[in-house]
């Protein structure tokens, strides 16, 4: 019964322990000579998931103890093979933000942009997280 | 076969992940024309590094170079992306470059 209070307790804490992350923001200049500004946002996200927290995470609630240590080493060996510097959670699609140039040109009609804002950030849940690049900015109308 | 399955798991997770750690996209003069006919470029550099030593970020440099001789007249707009490709005790900085060139 008491692990069982333990597991519950654990994952509501991993659910309601949710939390935002901001990890870089830019903002450019902003023009509001030039006639009328409709605001605009474009924002691209994609799954991280940061497998060696996961096993570390498994070998603190695992029953037996041998259990526990191949955990260990699962996570030892995820984090050498997954080597370097990490802004949120590793993600295994390296393309994800590479339209938001092309998403920005076509959004403005009038084909006139200003003030734009560029946001890093991720969305955190345990050793999962939803990383996101998020662009605002102001179309002239 | 508990162990097997095990094994393939840690094998398919550790392979190729990835980090995005900077996407900026910056306008510069509002012109209608440059946006709608403008030529988009792409620049990629890299540098790979074994167990962090790291000397230098000359790629970097190289990145912008061949953006300025690749937009003789400026740009009217641009994407810069900073990232890594994790791997076994080593890892690659990236940087991609999009860009619209200004019209001669």
């Amino acid at each position: 019964m008491p692990i069982k209070l333990q597991s519950i307790l654990g994952l509501s804490f991993l659910l309601l322990g949710g939390c935002s992350q901001l990890h870089h923001v830019h903002i450019g200049d902003i023009d509001q000579s030039q006639g009328r500004l409709t605001p605009f946002t474009i924002e691209v996200n994609e799954l991280g998931f940061d497998a060696a927290k996961a096993a570390e995470i498994g070998a603190g609630v695992a029953k037996s103890a041998s259990t526990s240590e191949d955990l260990e080493f699962v996570a030892l060996i995820l984090a050498i093979s997954n080597f370097g510097p990490k802004t949120g959670n590793p993600v295994y699609n390296d393309a994800y933000a590479d339209q938001v140039l092309f998403e920005v040109i076509k959004v403005c009609p009038s084909k006139k942009i200003t003030g734009l804002t560029s946001v890093r950030e991720a969305t955190n849940v345990g050793p999962v997280s939803g990383e996101v690049v998020r662009i605002k900015g102001y179309c002239i109308n | 076969m508990k162990k097997l399955f095990s094994l393939l798991m840690v094998v398919m997770l550790s392979a190729c992940t990835s980090s995005i750690h900077m996407s900026q996209v910056d306008v510069g003069t509002n012109s209608q024309q440059e946006l709608a006919s403008g030529k988009v470029i792409n620049i990629e550099k890299s540098q790979k590094i074994f167990l962090g030593f790291v000397y230098d970020s000359n790629y970097v440099d190289q990145a912008y170079k061949q953006l300025l001789q690749q937009c003789p007249n400026g740009t009217s707009m641009i994407n810069v992306e900073y990232l890594t490709n994790h791997g076994f005790l080593s890892w690659t900085d990236k940087i991609r470059i999009k860009a619209l060139c200004k019209p001669a």
